[in-house]
């Protein structure tokens, strides 16, 4: 099936068989492979993209279904060289350690911000709690979420 | 670029994202029953095609398996839900999943056993065997009960864990006609190496494996698994690359889970607390094969039992037996966390019985010497930690809050690290640069950091010039691997070993060192490390946890506090993380995680969710509290990676108990077991 | 872990929907939001070989304010719903059990319409339709139905909806004056399988006497549950004569949870005693502050 979608920023025409799941398009057929699968039964998020800037799990999509929509993958987060605000605050708060649920995680953050510029401690743990973090226990990750949310109303980029 | 910033940028280079042309996917079929006669299996690759067995490599090796060995495909008897009976491949992994319906396999089920105390007595599952006991030992000496003024006994038990690290397992093998070239996300690459080489018959320089970046690991990462050697069988014969990526379903029942272990505990004591003796019995539930790991592991959990007190007579049964579950693999603490929830839980009985605060029966039983265990475990003074420890962790003040439905809990234990020698690291300085590898390399643990550090200090240069390589075999003669709260400790003794010895090869060609000869010059050092012993090495560590538990049996941890003597720690704040990950991990695992199987030995936790990796709404804030006592080393390091695992769970099921009344023998906790009738 | 192939269309317009559903319909599965499906794909539990994906038709997915009742299409996402200020202000439980239903990421994939019609005894949102007397609408060859929520869960993985049918919307009456909702519940672990959940929606009369009481509960039995019984009772009763613990005694009743990993039948009932409570003690608070506005 022809289906056309905007990921990153870029217009892709492809077609695919409709079982295709969103993250193997994203990985397979667009060599995005920073985008991970996880689990698979939608549980962990490492696998989460956002669509039409919402944050969803693309291992329990069809790429058919984001037919006309605006794909935004890990990759697209950060401008060239310059990295987003929320990967700056990853690595300064050491909100990683393995780093396969990271690009997930960032993911689901930057929507989490875009929602609320300024999230309380339990607002984030509710926001991320879609993403399974194994290494970290969390807190580091909360507080790259709160610099990145105090640098963004500071002004930083 | 440094790891962290690829990773955050999605550019790391996990196994599944490296492509090659031409690439077969494979699937798996796999056992639907934990116990069966295997009728028949028609068509894809199957035992037929390659009778292989695997062999004892990885953390917990004792170079040889025991007398049923695992074999690569099942024939015969299936003896696990998830054991491989067959595989298929083809050009892409849906195509891969869609072949598994063509292959026709047929069962009759038997009943299984499932538990290790059942397997005590049950009809042995393998064919040939008197009884499904494997290991069956005494460790220590028996000793005179009557000067005992308390004898306490009481009988535990800790589930299955799922390692379940966010990336599961995976491999890709490429055979180029003269060499398998793998990348694998793995522990300890030379483990892999030799396993590949040992299950398909293969010469070492054969063999090339390729470390990609890991996702985690926790101890199940380290093992040869029936599904490599598919892989590179397939690859061999096809001449084409063959990847294969596990499910999480698979890795529910086919990768390596850890603890499954029961103990029962008779301690002997005056009625002023001071302990005096302690036998016990510890059965290992080893799985349908057991190796080293399996067998070893009941006399691990025994010797520690005695953990940072002063316990001059122990005599333990240590018992390992095979059950139709999964092949028993090391999950982070692999026996030290058994061990502290055995004795620390006995040690909360003696302080109810003779009615005395935890922490008082604890100092009592400290040492304040070197101190060597009835089964030979060396601890230096520990009273002097224990002391420092309550206070920095706050117990006296928050024990004497009011608590209601709350309830604080501590626990004291020693860390023992992995120490087998062998671990390795390579240093190359060209072009003013230094590249260094090592034999074991991270997978989470930020390897590359203390790495630089130390070849920083030790040659005084910039850690800038310091290049940390991907973990590859042909690049460095041999290695251990990533376990066992080791690398600090072992892998850091070699960069240093190994810097001293750039250090006197430039002394040797410049008559003295000094950083701008270093490099300016072509210099090799390669270091394996010999075995050494220091009883500071094994070092201490305490927790205090508080909870709140509701009417429905709910707990909510509010405080999860670790004090942890690491040594020189290399970096605080990865140190730190490595607690509060571990210490999410200790929680969970007496909360939430377990993998339960129904009677007919169906897995009734077949997701990552219902297997209980908990997401940060069911977790508390940590603080991570540590103190630097430095080893006897160069670099005075010590271990921590498993500590958390070892010292909260005791704490907090305290906690829990303090809570509810309840006595708490058992972990995982179910909410129901907290409203029951006190005990 | 990957689906069979199949088929798929995803119709801009109902009717073609319902044609397409109509010409499959031996193999056909409709998809909303499509998280539930997908993941029994992948397991290879259901293996359809058409997918009619309704998520495009723009007239099934809105929220609207109909005067006698709230309309809520079946593609609204369930975050949606949770924050929609409407169903927030005025019907309350509605809103809480959105956000009860899986985690952040997959509430934006969840439509209302995959929540409602599988007959799962865990979902959330069926007992809070059922306590508030909600209407389903199907849509179909011969036109559309109403159908009472109350008739239409009829045992596990069982609804009242035939071959060919869709549902397109969900009516809720407009909440009167004086009353107030709540939804509460229990899981293990958050995306397991439930312990249990108690919705509680209620009406006050002006002297404070009880117009209505009606519960719904999840995790309780082999489907979602209407428990009618205390309403059927204390109806009339004023709160302060009834214990709120009588009342959760009475809702417990209707429930047959089976005992199972989450736990047993009778440490269900435990919880559903005291979420029975807690529910009730929320609405009640809800309708004495005024409730509907």
């Amino acid at each position: 099936m022809k289906i056309s979608v905007n990921v990153n920023g870029r217009n892709v025409d492809a077609d695919v068989e409709p079982r295709k799941l969103l993250v193997d398009f994203i990985r397979d057929d667009l060599h995005l492979t920073g985008t991970h699968v996880g689990c698979d039964t939608s549980s962990c998020g490492a696998c989460t993209v956002l669509l039409d800037g919402v944050a969803v799990k693309s291992c329990t999509m069809f790429a058919v279904q984001a037919n006309n929509r605006n794909i935004t993958t890990i990759e697209g987060l950060s401008k060239g060289d310059e990295l987003h605000r929320l990967q700056s605050a990853f690595i300064e708060e050491g909100g990683l350690q393995c780093g396969y649920c990271t690009p997930g995680m960032i993911m689901t953050s930057a929507w989490l911000l875009s929602n609320n510029a300024a999230p309380t401690e339990e607002e984030i743990r509710n926001g991320i709690s879609g993403n399974l973090c194994r290494c970290t226990g969390y807190d580091s990750i909360i507080r790259s979420i709160q610099k990145a949310s105090s640098d963004r109303r500071g002004g930083r980029k | 670029m440094e790891a962290t910033e690829r990773f955050v940028r999605g550019k790391g280079r996990y196994v599944g994202d490296i492509e090659l042309p031409g690439t077969l996917h494979l699937a798996i079929i796999r056992s639907k029953y934990a116990r069966a006669r295997l009728l028949r299996v028609e068509g894809g690759i199957s035992g037929r095609d390659l009778s292989a067995v695997i062999p004892d490599v990885g953390e917990g090796a004792r170079g040889e398996s025991w007398k049923i060995k695992q074999p690569v495909f099942a024939t015969g008897q299936v003896n696990y839900l998830g054991q491989p009976v067959a595989a298929v491949y083809a050009d892409n992994k849906y195509l891969a999943e869609d072949l598994m319906d063509s292959v026709d396999v047929s069962y009759e089920p038997m009943q299984p056993v499932l538990d290790e105390q059942e397997a005590m007595t049950a009809e042995p599952i393998h064919p040939g065997l008197n009884s499904n006991v494997a290991t069956d030992q005494f460790i220590g000496k028996d000793f005179e009960e009557k000067d005992a003024e308390v004898v306490l006994d009481d009988a535990f038990k800790i589930g299955r864990i799922a390692t379940d690290p966010i990336e599961t397992r995976g491999i890709l093998v490429n055979y180029d006609g003269s060499r398998l070239n793998v990348w694998v996300s793995t522990q300890a690459m030379f483990s892999i190496r030799n396993g590949l080489c040992a299950t398909l018959g293969l010469p070492i320089t054969s063999v090339r494996v390729m470390q990609a970046d890991t996702g985690g690991a926790f101890g199940s990462k380290s093992a040869m698994y029936p599904e490599y050697a598919i892989a590179a069988f397939v690859s061999m014969k096809t001449r084409r690359p063959v990847k294969w990526l596990e499910s999480r379903k698979e890795h529910l029942t086919a990768s390596r889970p850890g603890r499954g272990v029961s103990g029962s505990m008779k301690l002997f004591a005056k009625r002023d607390g001071t302990v005096i003796g302690l036998k016990g019995e510890i059965i290992v539930n080893g799985g349908a094969y057991l190796d080293g790991l399996a067998r070893f592991s009941p006399m691990f959990i025994g010797m520690q039992l005695t953990g940072p007190y002063a316990i001059r007579n122990g005599y333990i049964r240590a018992i390992s037996v095979v059950t139709n579950t999964p092949p028993l693999g090391p999950y982070r603490g692999a026996g030290r966390p058994e061990a502290a929830f055995f004795r620390e839980r006995m040690m909360d009985l003696l302080a109810d019985e003779l009615k005395l605060d935890p922490a008082e029966i604890r100092i009592k039983n400290a040492t304040d010497q070197v101190f060597t265990n009835p089964f030979g475990m060396r601890i230096i003074g520990s009273r002097q930690f224990m002391t420092e420890a309550f206070d920095s962790l706050e117990y006296y003040k928050l024990a004497r809050e009011p608590n209601g439905r709350r309830g604080v809990g501590i626990s004291c234990f020693v860390l023992v690290p992995a120490l087998m020698e062998g671990e390795s690291c390579k240093l190359k300085v060209d072009n003013g640069r230094i590249k260094a590898w090592l034999g074991g390399n991270s997978h989470g643990q930020a390897h590359e950091v203390f790495v630089r550090k130390l070849i920083g200090s030790t040659l005084d240069v910039s850690t800038g010039v310091v290049d940390v390589q991907p973990g590859d075999t042909d690049m460095i003669t041999s290695g251990v691997g990533v376990w066992g709260s080791r690398s600090a400790i072992v892998a850091g003794y070699a960069t240093v070993l190994a810097s001293q010895t750039l250090k006197e090869k430039v002394v040797k060609t410049k008559g003295l060192y000094t950083p701008e000869y270093l490099l300016a010059g072509n210099y090799e050092a390669e270091v394996l490390n010999e075995k050494f012993d220091d009883p500071s090495l094994n070092s201490f560590g305490a927790n205090l946890v508080t909870v709140d538990v509701d009417e429905l049996g709910e707990v909510t941890v509010e405080e999860c506090r670790s004090y942890y003597d690491v040594g020189n720690a290399l970096n605080r704040e990865m140190v730190k993380g490595q607690i509060a990950g571990g210490m999410a991990q200790g929680i969970s695992s007496v909360l939430y995680e377990g993998l339960i199987f129904s009677k007919d030995g169906t897995l009734l936790t077949d997701s990552i969710a219902s297997a209980g990796v908990p997401p940060a709404r069911e977790l508390p804030h940590f603080v991570t509290g540590i103190t630097e006592h430095p080893s006897s080393l160069p670099h005075g390091a010590k271990g921590v990676g498993e500590a958390p695992t070892i010292g909260v769970p005791p704490a907090l099921v305290r906690a829990i108990e303090k809570a509810t009344g309840v006595r708490i023998r058992n972990i995982p906790i179910h909410p129901e077991v907290l409203i029951g009738p006190k005990k | 872990m990957y689906p069979p192939s199949f088929d798929y269309a995803a119709p801009d317009d109902l009717d073609e929907a319902i044609k397409l559903f109509e010409l499959h319909n031996d193999n056909a599965k409709i998809m909303t939001g499509g998280v539930g499906l997908i993941n029994a794909m992948k397991h290879h539990i259901i293996r359809p070989g058409f997918l009619i994906d309704i998520s495009r038709i723009r007239e099934l997915s809105l929220i609207g304010d109909h005067g006698g009742y709230l309309s809520i299409g079946a593609t609204v996402k369930v975050a949606e719903l949770q924050r929609s200020d409407l169903v927030k202000r005025n019907y309350t439980a509605i809103s809480e059990a959105a956000g009860a239903i899986a985690d952040p990421l997959l509430r934006n994939m969840i439509s209302v319409g995959g929540n409602v019609c599988t007959g799962n005894p865990d979902d959330d949102l069926p007992p809070v339709f059922l306590s508030m007397d909600a209407q389903y609408i199907l849509a179909g060859r011969n036109g559309r139905r109403v159908i009472d929520a109350d008739g239409f869960y009829l045992g596990h993985m069982s609804t009242a909806i035939r071959p060919g049918e869709i549902l397109v919307e969900v009516r809720v009456p407009r909440q009167a004056e004086r009353s107030g909702s709540a939804y509460i519940k229990r899981e293990l672990r958050q995306n397991d399988h439930l312990v249990a959940g108690v919705a509680a929606s209620i009406s006050l009369e002006e002297d404070g006497r009880y117009k209505r009481l009606a519960f719904g509960l999840s995790g309780s039995g082999n489907t979602s549950i209407h428990a009618r019984l205390p309403g059927a009772k204390f109806t009339g009763s004023r709160p302060i004569d009834v214990p709120v613990g009588d009342i959760a005694k009475m809702v417990v009743e209707e429930a047959s949870p089976l005992s199972d990993r989450q736990g047993s039948a009778s440490y269900k009932r435990k919880v559903i005693l005291a979420l029975a409570r807690e529910a009730l003690t929320l609405a009640l608070q809800r309708a004495e502050q005024g409730g509907q506005k």
